[in-house]
């Protein structure tokens, strides 16, 4: 009965019913004329069954056990409708539009058309090639979970579930891109994430308006506050355990499909020398590391301009024997400290992106070459002094300590400036670099909070976990810094009482 | 010109910022320098001249605290056009931006100064000007909060310095206090007075009034801050006068750094160098509440844009900076600007007071017979 | 971008705005001589190092005569293909003429140059700086400023010889009521070594003190943490005790060493108008050496030892004081005490040198002696 007004409906802007040469001819128009398109004709029961996919997007076995198996060993006479309920694929849609079903096609569906019916059936069936789950490269860790995000936003999600198995996480959709689409989920505790936060997200996702989405990296761009700085502001991170950690705080995750780095927004500056080791580690042995590495992060971008500086300008500021010895390995060098110093960290700079361009086990030689070979001839040809290298090594290895790449490489970047500026005017230049660079983080926010919390807005409870670690006995509640909706991550244990020495 | 001034709550900052706003704004430069003329007024009692001079300042705190209490919202250009009317009130403000505006010009060419004379004597005056003033413009185009956020953080990042004042403390000369209670209370009096460039500042609190978050809650921290500021002053007074010999101490022109010069380390011959650099961190806020000042009040007072005040008194001071050269000149300019510093900062308020109750009482009447 | 500009267009004018002082090219002085000649002028003695890549024979020594220091320096510039700089000096050394015709003209010009440090060392000779400083090149065996900064540094830290620096120099001089000392350089085998101490008058260099009488002007004027002393006591008290005889030939005393040797000194004004000043003197230490083989044992010897000694060095500051009265030079401080406990006007130098001669100091110095060595 109500099947008729349907097919009426359908009738006046449907482009079926079609021949099955009208329609190879206009699915092959619609494609281009690619030669993967395959169409298989079947008669069963004098009904024409035109079976169409393009050949390497589709699950070939789903096809033959589920679809073919069905429609060719049951002797009935087959209709759109009888199709859609023998055939045991969930998700068979019918189609009306010629173009519409193209689409379908390209992502993965076969379409099956019975000659005469006013609609096409297709099921997706997509294959998606897709690496496992593999380890983490870019964020290795020693203890802890390993695995790393792939490109596929289904597995993802499917880690991500299987780590936070609560009804609480709710992963919202959106599709951003014009030309090519992009799948961008964003992910968050419904009864832990500050509202505003979300809302904000939501907004920065929705008013994008891009061509594509190329990588999340390129995402977290696009939806930055500040895109002129150089500073990251949102971690990127392609480990889930850091992600669902980030979540379980309050935070929220943008995952993109066929991207394998999350987002995790808000992110502030000491963030970035978090690592979820730390938290793996005893709280002491953390706290120890989380410091070390704000440590080397000051050792990275201070000591070459410093050492610039004062060989340059403040020659009394040295220890004599410290003076003797740098100069006299200066003595032979014919470039002022400022060339040298920055040549020597051209250099370094250079060994480091070769190595990362170049296949794993030749970057690998090029490092242990680049650095012992060329700095050894470099002294001894008289291009740079010995001491220079140790500076410029060590401030090099110390930028390395950041676990996230993005962040070691601004710390890289901005010594350039400092060491222009100290080679130029000295120790002072160095204390207004870095007096622009705190200036510059405390302007700065993410996701519309403080970049610089908890330092500034000051924030003392925060302290913890940012710039060290306190044991979980102590440490029992959420950051507040980003306002979440539940304080409390579990009850403080009663406050233990002092037991005397032999009680 | 609205007499209360609300500010909208994403700009407003917590009370206890008040103590690092407070706190910086009024060691910055004067400490370099105070010990020394301290000392030329009460000799070894120099400490006694610090401990009054501190008292006074939280005597002070008292009046301005209770001068703000009886507004709402209130800063001080609303209250004074409350008090005086339109046109005196607004002619007293501009004395403030002008007197902010010389404390500004004052202690940057100060600073200035002092780099040439420690580190590079060579080093024309325009170039340092010119960093320092780029990062002026850049700071006070954040607003109010990254002025605070800045005087905050910077607080912590130079704040270490004062603990290598141990080593001069080690070499203290304990004789040099006694006799004690020598000098007058006229002398001590005086030394307090010579304190007052360092006690400048303090008039801040009656410009960010309005910005606070938890408005009754602001004592605490200012009077902290101010006590703070009199143990400081007090430990390094204490300090010159034990180390140096009067002769040297009235002489020294800034013998808070000197005393650095008596420190030196394996890896650092001379501290004093590092500390003349690392002493941007110290007064750089002061100069961004300054300077942050002077938009906000023409802003308040005149409505002009708070970016063209920025841009105008960012080329006034590069070219004050360029035209201020001599030594003798800058102390000159200095100790005018302590004077008036003093006048403005501790006189003032004091006159304020009376006239403040006075035109609250002659409202609330009004308001009764009506 | 415009902003970018903007930077760029700063940066570029920065250049060259701040002379450099590239160290490659730097002849940085670690030691000066200053020598008085005829007509007022003086002669500066530079002993400064270049930086060598192969590292052999760094310092070079030159002199120049002008009539500032500063001037010198630069006259001592042209005759060298470095740029001279001053920030590293750590030693200046004194001829005997313009040590005694007053130092003070050099030093006050030293206070003025921020670059330098307050913590170089000052030292006096009777020779001419000159003479020390040539010497001390020539010989190639030590290295010159090296050697002649350790020379005083570590004798300073193990305080065998006082005060010295530049810095304790402009306080004692600056300060009424108290005279500076200066370690004495001569040279003995082609070396530089400390003899003696040079006792000054104000910034004039008037009188010289033995290495010993040294020592005892450190006890009264500030505290050992770990001094060394020996002393010759009489013998006549131990004579029983004595169980070999030593084979030198001195009859009236044994020589007695004491290290480790922690002191406190306080220094009173009994009265103001006698000037009695009354000094107490508390001396812990321990017995290290002593010229004759004496069993110590029991308390009761122990103590017999600690008298002596108070005695010895009691007779010995006396001597002391006396003889710092008579060349009228108060290295000590009393005049520095008098001042502190004197209300009213400050103390003047030259008040001071008037009473300086008639006050009276009698001391009370305690000595325990806690160990001595690990035989019984």
């Amino acid at each position: 009965m109500r099947k008729q007004p349907i097919r009426i409906k359908h009738g006046k802007n449907s482009d079926f019913p079609l021949s099955i040469e009208v329609l190879k001819q206009k699915v092959k128009e619609q494609l281009q004329n690619i030669p993967d398109i395959l169409f298989q004709q079947y008669q069963i029961q004098e009904k024409d069954i035109l079976i169409f996919y393009i050949d390497y997007q589709i699950n070939k076995k789903q096809l033959d056990d589920s679809l073919l198996d069905t429609i060719l060993n049951r002797d009935i006479q087959w209709s759109t409708d009888k199709i859609l309920n023998e055939v045991p694929i969930g998700n068979g849609t019918k189609q009306t539009k010629i173009d519409k079903m193209v689409t379908e096609l390209i992502a993965g569906a076969v379409g099956v058309y019975v000659v005469g019916e006013p609609d096409a059936i297709t099921y997706n069936i997509a294959k998606q090639e897709k690496r496992n789950l593999q380890k983490a490269e870019t964020e290795s860790l020693v203890l802890g979970p390993q695995v790393s995000f792939t490109e596929s936003l289904a597995t993802n999600l499917n880690v991500i579930r299987w780590r936070l198995n609560t009804h609480d996480l709710v992963t919202e959709k959106f599709i951003i891109g014009e030309r090519g689409q992009s799948e961008v989920r964003m992910v968050y505790l419904k009864t832990l994430a500050n509202d505003t936060d979300v809302q904000t997200m939501r907004q920065r996702l929705q008013n994008l308006v891009v061509d594509e989405l190329e990588d999340s990296s390129i995402l977290s761009q696009y939806i930055e506050d500040n895109s002129t700085s150089i500073f990251p502001q949102f971690y990127l991170t392609e480990l889930p355990d850091r992600l669902c950690y980030a979540i379980g705080k309050g935070r929220i995750g943008v995952l993109v499909d066929k991207s394998p780095t999350s987002i995790i927004a808000p992110s502030t500056f000491f963030s970035f020398f978090e690592s979820t080791e730390d938290i793996y580690m005893r709280w002491n042995v953390g706290s120890f590391l989380r410091i070390l590495r704000f440590v080397a992060m000051f050792i990275s971008v201070v000591v070459t301009p410093t050492y610039v500086a004062c060989v340059t300008f403040h020659y009394e500021v040295l220890p004599t024997p410290l003076l003797a010895s740098l100069g006299q390995s200066r003595a032979q060098v014919p470039f002022p400290p400022i060339i040298e110093a920055l040549l020597l960290e051209l250099l370094i700079e250079l060994l480091r992106e070769s190595g990362a361009r170049l296949p794993t086990k030749v970057g690998q030689t090029i490092g242990i070459v680049g650095g012992i070979v060329l700095g050894q001839a470099a002294v001894e040809a008289g291009l740079t002094s010995n001491v220079l290298i140790i500076v410029v090594a060590s401030s090099a290895l110390a930028s390395f300590t950041a676990p996230s790449y993005i962040m070691g490489s601004a710390i890289r970047v901005i010594r350039f400036p400092l060491i222009i500026i100290a080679g130029l005017i000295g120790l002072i230049g160095v204390t207004l670099g870095i007096c622009f660079f705190f200036i510059h983080l405390i302007r700065m926010t993410s996701l519309g909070r403080p970049y610089l919390l908890p330092a500034y807005p000051f924030n003392w409870k925060d302290m913890d976990n940012s710039f060290f670690r306190l044991p979980f006995t102590l440490s029992n509640t959420r950051s507040t810094s980003f306002q979440p909706k539940d304080m409390r991550r579990y009850p403080k244990q009663k406050a233990q009482t002092k037991k005397d020495i032999d009680e | 010109m609205e007499v209360n001034h609300v500010v909208k709550p994403n700009l407003q900052i917590r009370a206890f910022y008040l103590f690092f706003i407070i706190l910086n704004i009024q060691t910055g430069l004067g400490i370099l320098g105070a010990p020394r003329h301290i000392f030329q007024e009460a000799k070894q009692d120099a400490w006694i001249s610090v401990l009054i001079g501190g008292v006074i300042m939280h005597v002070v705190v008292v009046v301005m605290v209770i001068i703000l209490k009886n507004y709402e919202s209130a800063d001080i250009l609303g209250i004074q056009v409350d008090v005086f009317g339109t046109w005196i009130g607004k002619a007293l403000g501009t004395v403030y931006i002008l007197y902010i505006f010389g404390v500004l010009l004052s202690s940057l060419i100060n600073y200035i100064q002092i780099v040439q004379v420690f580190i590079y004597p060579q080093m024309p005056p325009w170039l340092l000007g010119a960093l320092l003033i780029l990062l002026i413009v850049y700071t006070v185009l954040g607003g109010f909060r990254v002025a605070v956020g800045v005087t905050f953080v910077f607080f912590f990042l130079s704040f270490w310095l004062f603990f290598f004042l141990y080593e001069p403390a080690r070499l203290m000369d304990l004789n040099h206090f006694k006799p004690m209670l020598e000098a007058t209370p006229k002398e001590l009096l005086f030394g307090s007075y010579q304190a007052g460039y360092s006690y400048v500042g303090l008039e801040i609190l009656f410009f960010i009034y309005p910005f606070i978050e938890n408005k009754k809650k602001i004592s605490m921290p200012v009077h902290a801050g101010v006590a703070s500021t009199t143990i400081l002053l007090l430990v390094v007074t204490v300090i010159s006068v034990g180390f140096f010999t009067s002769i040297t101490l009235e002489h020294l022109i800034w013998p808070a750094l000197s005393m650095y010069k008596i420190i030196e380390y394996p890896i650092i011959e001379r501290f004093d160098l590092i500390v003349v650099t690392q002493w941007a961190m110290v007064i750089f806020p002061n100069f961004i509440l300054f300077a942050w000042l002077i938009t906000y009040s023409m802003k308040r007072l005149y409505g002009i844009s708070q970016r063209k005040v920025l841009y105008t008194i960012a080329t006034l001071l590069l070219i004050g900076i360029i035209y201020i050269k001599k030594q003798t000149i800058i102390s000159q300019f200095i100790a005018t600007i302590s004077n008036i510093g003093f006048i403005i900062a501790i006189v003032y308020p004091v006159i304020l007071l009376p006239l403040v109750l006075i035109k609250r009482k002659l409202v609330k009447m009004k308001e009764k017979s009506k | 971008m415009k902003k970018s500009l903007l930077a760029f267009i700063c940066l570029i004018l920065l250049i060259g705005c701040v002379p450099m002082y590239p160290i490659e090219e730097l002849g940085v002085i670690s030691i000066i001589g200053v020598d008085a000649i005829e007509q007022g002028e003086i002669e500066t003695t530079f002993n400064f190092f270049k930086f060598d890549p192969t590292g052999k024979e760094q310092s070079q020594t030159t002199s120049t005569k002008a009539n500032t220091v500063k001037g010198a320096q630069d006259r001592a510039n042209l005759e060298s293909n470095l740029k001279l700089v001053n920030g590293q000096l750590r030693l200046a050394i004194f001829g005997k003429a313009i040590a005694e015709k007053g130092l003070i003209t050099v030093l006050d010009n030293f206070t003025r140059d921020p670059k330098l440090s307050d913590t170089m060392y000052l030292a006096a000779t009777e020779q001419t700086a000159k003479d020390i400083l040539m010497t001390a090149d020539k010989n190639n065996s030590i290295q010159a400023e090296e050697y002649l900064f350790e020379l005083i540094d570590n004798n300073i830290k193990r305080e065998i010889i006082m005060r010295s620096s530049f810095r304790e120099f402009m306080h004692e001089y600056n300060d009424p009521g108290m005279d500076p000392v200066l370690p004495l350089i001569t040279t003995e085998n082609q070396k530089p070594i400390i003899k003696n101490i040079a006792l000054f008058q104000n910034d004039r260099w008037v009188a010289t003190a033995s290495q010993q009488e040294g020592f005892f002007i450190k006890l009264l004027s500030s505290e050992f943490k770990a001094g060394q002393l020996e002393l010759g006591i009489l013998k006549e008290p131990f004579e029983s005790d004595i169980q070999a005889k030593a084979n030198n030939n001195n009859t009236e005393q044994i020589s007695v060493t004491l290290s480790e040797l922690r002191s406190k000194k306080k220094i009173s004004l009994e009265s103001e108008t006698d000037l009695n000043f009354r000094v107490k003197v508390d001396i812990e230490t321990r017995i290290m050496e002593i010229s004759e083989k004496i069993q110590i044992e029991g308390k009761e010897q122990l103590n017999e030892f600690e008298k002596e000694i108070e005695k010895t060095i009691s007779n010995k500051l006396n001597d002391l004081v006396a003889k710092l009265q008579e060349i009228n030079v108060d290295p000590i401080g009393f005049g520095n005490i008098y001042d502190s406990t004197v209300r009213g006007k400050d103390l003047t130098d030259k008040e001071w040198r008037e009473k300086y001669p008639s006050i009276n100091v009698s001391f009370d110095v305690n000595v325990s002696i806690l160990r001595h060595g690990i035989t019984e």
